[in-house]
């Protein structure tokens, strides 16, 4: 029975940890496409580079600026050109770093395929403020029934419509999000990710050559592996909504003025409710568990 | 097919979506009143657990169609959604809270080693049966008795209420409907133990404790619909779109709405109905009759609340800032795409009803509970 169980655990594990890797490799594209400065904070790559390398273990400078010039790693190991390829299907591409992303200057494809120069963080903050007023000139105009006035407001809007959220921000650095930790999660869940698919193999191999039950230590690292589960999806969790900000649309809309204007203490209490009936929760989910795995399977039952 | 509608009849179409989402709500919300019941009705340990299994086996219809509601609106009308959720935060939190313990508490009940005991989990699902109903309840009334919050000319909505929409449940006339609803809840409940249980002496119980709730419930409904007919209602001018108080507003959408009204009085008369019969002669199918007449009710409440160029969530703060159908709903394109979406909703329906019948196939008895392994 156990061993009926394990069988399906590994084979269902070993499938969803490969699509996972696979759809992985997919969303790395997205996010170089859409939101570069994400992967940049993924990777804590500051000062980008054609051909740039995939880091495998690594610890970023402690307290690095965007533009200090201490080096970005105290230490890498690196897959070549590795990371360029999966942001752009091309060894060669250039991958911004947060600097490059800030001051602008480097080559990009724009959304019509045509190659041009990156503009600044601060340009795009002044661009998104002409179209945030534009859009107030527009609205005014309107109540006053003013239609040479309304067009050019929807003019100068349109033009730099695709830089509005910039115009929230006044701090170019504001668009630059939590690197350490960003890189730290990113890390975390791919490594754990690439592990799952070496258990659940190997676990498969000792059932098939009939050998499971005599390795108890792989027996007891499977138990110490079900949390390395939610940490892998809580890091996944974090690369997502850490490295995405400020935005909560991308270029469209900031965090700062998306929120809801609620006290801090009001989100404090609401997150400590939270945690104090979830914990309750946790125990009472973990106590039935057990007490259920002694009772042990009955007949038909599930 | 969509495409040819006018933005305006595409806003009148999703009110009345999240009109029909809403009155389902409160009729399925039976569960939570019959939660409220399990330690009064339930005398002995078999009799609470025929109880709890009869409500688990509905609590998820409850729950879905309340997330719905609520996904519902969030796409169909955002700006509602924004001001209301972002500014009543402190309500919907509880309404939150409420519903985050039910759900476990059918699960944890009766398993063995569950930490917090079988009676904790009972006193969650009561929580979440007066909570639940009164807080909803109460919610919907401020779509006639408003709220104070500002909208400015970029959209976003600022709460002006002291409390964070604590203070809402302060107002009688949003009380009165909110004890309307849990009285409501417990009467249907009843009427669903009656037609589900199979158990002679619980049954006869359930019966006497009909009289009392259905009662407070006409007294409650009463109080409030009155109220209502004779109330300043909150109107927009369909030309200038200003929003201004008209003598017995909502008196008169039921009289220029008339299909409206006859949805509403055939909906109170059956909810009456199905009451009465069950408590003159021994039936179990009063449900089929008040629950139904629940829905109708609370269908023409919500069309009242909306149609007929009347603000369906209006701010006493600044009135101007008052929403309507029409300056909160989401962008032409948007309602479009979720009408598509929307052709799937009698299947889901028809789905429902086909998992309803199965389950509901049998009564449940005592025989059962000792039998069942997937009893709660």
């Amino acid at each position: 029975m156990a061993k009926r169980s394990m069988i399906i655990a590994g084979v269902f594990g070993l499938l969803s940890s490969l699509f996972l890797i696979y759809t992985g490799d997919g969303s790395a594209y997205q996010v170089a496409q859409k939101q570069p400065m994400k992967l940049a904070a993924m990777e804590g790559l500051y000062e980008g580079s054609e051909g740039a390398g995939l880091i495998m273990i690594g610890v970023p400078t402690p307290g690095k600026e965007y533009d200090d010039d201490k080096d970005d790693y105290v230490f890498k190991i690196e897959i070549p050109k590795l990371l360029s390829f999966l942001g752009y299907r091309d060894f060669n591409a250039f991958v911004p770093g947060v600097k490059n992303l800030v001051e602008g200057g480097y080559p990009m494809t724009d959304e019509n395929g045509e190659t041009r120069t990156a503009i600044s963080a601060k340009e795009k903050i002044e661009k998104g403020k002409l179209s945030i007023n534009a859009l107030a000139e527009y609205k005014k105009a309107k109540e006053n029934g003013n239609d040479t006035i309304q067009e050019q407001s929807l003019k100068v809007f349109r033009e730099n419509f695709q830089y509005f959220g910039y115009g929230f921000l006044n701090n170019p650095k504001s668009i630059i999000p939590n690197v350490p930790l960003t890189f730290y999660s990113f890390h975390i869940m791919v490594a754990l990710g690439f592990y799952f698919v070496l258990l659940f193999m190997l676990v498969l191999y000792l059932i098939y050559k009939n050998k499971l039950e005599t390795k108890k230590w792989l027996l007891r690292l499977a138990i110490f592996t079900i949390p390395l589960a939610y940490i892998a999806s809580m890091s996944g969790w974090i690369v997502a909504e850490v490295g995405r900000q400020p935005w909560t649309i991308q270029d469209l809309l900031p965090t700062v003025a998306a929120v809801s204007n609620i006290d801090a203490s009001a989100v404090q209490i609401t997150f400590w409710l939270f945690a104090i009936i979830f914990t309750a929760l946790l125990i009472a989910e973990i106590k039935i568990m057990t007490k259920q795995i002694k009772i042990g399977p009955k007949e038909g039952g599930h | 097919m969509f495409e040819t509608l006018s933005h305006f009849a595409l806003q009148q179409y999703w009110w009345v979506i999240i009109s029909l989402l809403g009155s389902t709500l409160v009729f399925l919300l039976f569960v939570q009143g019959g939660q409220t019941l399990i330690s009064s009705l339930g005398k002995t340990t078999i009799e609470r657990r025929m109880l709890v299994n009869s409500l688990g086996r509905k609590w998820e219809f409850t729950f879905t169609t309340l997330v719905t509601f609520g996904g519902a609106f969030f796409a169909s009308f955002p700006l509602f959604y924004a001001t209301s959720f972002g500014g009543a935060y402190w309500v919907w939190m509880l309404i939150l809270f409420a519903f985050i313990i039910q759900a476990i508490s059918y699960e944890y009940r009766s398993k063995p080693n569950n930490f917090l005991g079988a009676k904790t989990y009972e006193t969650f699902l009561f929580i979440n049966g007066a909570l639940g109903t009164i807080l909803l309840g109460t919610a919907v009334a401020t779509f006639f008795t408003g709220s104070e919050f500002y909208v400015n000319n970029m959209n976003s909505s600022f709460w002006e209420g002291s409390a964070r929409g604590l203070e809402l449940a302060l107002n009688p006339h949003n009380l009165s409907l909110g004890f309307a609803v849990f009285f409501l809840a417990r009467t249907l409940g009843i009427l669903y133990f009656m037609n589900n249980i199979d158990e002679e002496g619980m049954i006869s119980r359930a019966k006497k404790k009909l009289v009392f709730n259905a009662i407070l419930f006409v007294i409650f409904f009463l109080t409030f619909i009155i109220w209502l007919m004779l109330i300043d209602g909150f109107a927009y001018h369909p030309e200038t779109k200003e929003v201004y108080m008209e003598p017995n507003k909502y008196l008169h959408n039921f009289l220029q709405l008339p299909v409206v009204a006859i949805l509403f009085i055939a909906g109170v008369l059956l909810v009456l109905f199905g009451i009465g019969k069950s408590i003159h002669k021994a039936c179990s199918n009063g449900i089929w009759f008040a629950g139904p007449g629940t829905i109708l009710t609370v269908f023409a409440l919500f069309l009242v609340a909306g149609f007929n160029h009347t603000a369906f969530y209006p701010s006493t703060f600044d009135l101007q800032s008052s929403l309507t159908i029409e300056n909160a709903s989401s962008s032409k394109y948007t309602l479009t795409a979720m009408s598509y979406v929307s052709l799937m909703v009698p299947f889901v329906a028809a789905y429902i009803w086909y998992a309803w019948k199965s389950i509901n196939n049998k009564k449940i008895n005592k025989e059962e509970m000792d039998e069942d392994i997937h009893v709660y």
